[in-house]
């Protein structure tokens, strides 16, 4: 989790997100030990298909995610939202597709510093 | 349970009781309410914020996880009541008590479930109400918001059963507090009627019954609604 650079009320890269992402898969996976997560790049599926993680997993990831986005960045991100359950293909099935959804809705909502002001 | 508790309705009735009584029990509390409290202790913390404020809920979240690193256990108390026949029942009365005691609620436990989670351990209490079960005349609004939590409780406990957390409510009879201020002598007496122990709430079995909830040996204890006095 330290290895992404704290920039406070700025807009991240979509390298920060996807590192943030990867960190988290890769603590989880200390639990799961799954083979396919253990060096997370882009392509990795989350919740897709036969590699897909459980429902329980899953929330976990989303829950460590949105902590660890919050603690880099100031900035409040809720990923469980209805827009995402509701998308054609799901920001969840992969590192890739969640590292877009995470900038899209950080894009979205103002940081925390800016909302304290 | 090292992790702090976290009471919402902090500041009196019930919430207060229940902040005295943990932090007697030695426990670090944290309570929440709209107002400022006068409860000090050098084991307390307390937040001014509205549990259906979701940006204020957020904002009291992130600094628990920040101090604390996690939280124990939330007792859901805040709620307001509303006693009135449901024909005469303003619509804005609806929404606030909706918004109180189902959407806060709900609010509530969706981040205390955040922070409990990770740690893969948490207990949630929500409050019910004996006026559900019952079906109370002139306590329509009141006793389907609190009807709403006890169906959301059952399904939370499904949900969180896997990360080892538990979801119950605690349905109090009358207590003498801010929320009865206003009900008729015989109302409550014909109430205490339709209970199998015919006698008003104390404090304490409130607490009794929570303290269940959050020992660690009731781990197994999971999507419960306990009304007391013996009403079903």
């Amino acid at each position: 989790m330290a290895s992404i650079p704290t920039t406070s009320g700025s807009l991240p890269s979509s390298e920060q997100i996807q590192t943030i992402i990867s960190d988290a898969i890769i603590e989880l996976n200390e639990e799961l030990d799954y083979d396919h997560l253990r060096a997370p790049t882009a392509s990795t599926p989350i919740f897709d298909g036969e590699d897909s993680l459980d429902s329980l997993s899953l929330v976990s990831l989303i829950v460590d995610i949105e902590a660890r986005v919050e603690d880099s960045f100031a900035t409040e991100v809720v990923l469980a939202s209805e827009k995402a359950m509701s998308m054609k293909n799901s920001p969840y099935r992969s590192v890739g597709s969640l590292t877009e959804f995470v900038l899209l809705e950080m894009g979205n909502t103002p940081s925390l510093d800016a909302a304290a002001g | 349970m090292n992790a702090p508790i976290l009471i919402t309705g902090a500041r009196k009735g019930i919430g207060r009781f229940l902040c005295e009584h943990y932090l007697d029990a030695g426990y670090s509390v944290i309570g929440c309410s709209r107002d400022e409290s006068d409860l000090t202790h050098e084991r307390y913390q307390h937040y001014c914020v509205d549990v259906a404020d979701e940006r204020g809920v957020g904002k009291m979240m992130r600094s628990i996880r920040k101090e604390h690193g996690a939280l124990g256990a939330l007792l859901n108390n805040a709620g307001i009541a509303s006693m009135n026949a449901a024909v005469l029942t303003p619509m804005k009365t609806v929404e606030r008590v909706f918004t109180t005691n189902v959407f806060g609620s709900i609010l509530m436990c969706r981040e205390a479930a955040k922070l409990m989670i990770p740690k893969r351990a948490g207990r949630i209490v929500n409050f019910a109400t004996v006026a559900t079960p019952l079906r109370l005349e002139g306590e329509s609004i009141y006793a389907a918001s609190k009807a709403a939590m006890v169906n959301f409780t059952q399904v939370l406990a499904k949900e969180l059963g896997g990360y080892n957390i538990t979801v119950n409510a605690l349905g109090p009879t009358p207590i003498y507090t801010d929320l009865l201020r206003g009900v008729a002598d015989d109302k409550i007496e014909r109430l205490i009627d339709r209970q199998c122990v015919k006698r008003v709430g104390e404090m304490k079995d409130v607490s009794n019954a929570v303290d269940f909830f959050l020992q660690d040996d009731s781990d197994f204890i999971t999507g419960q609604i306990v009304y007391l006095g013996g009403v079903f």
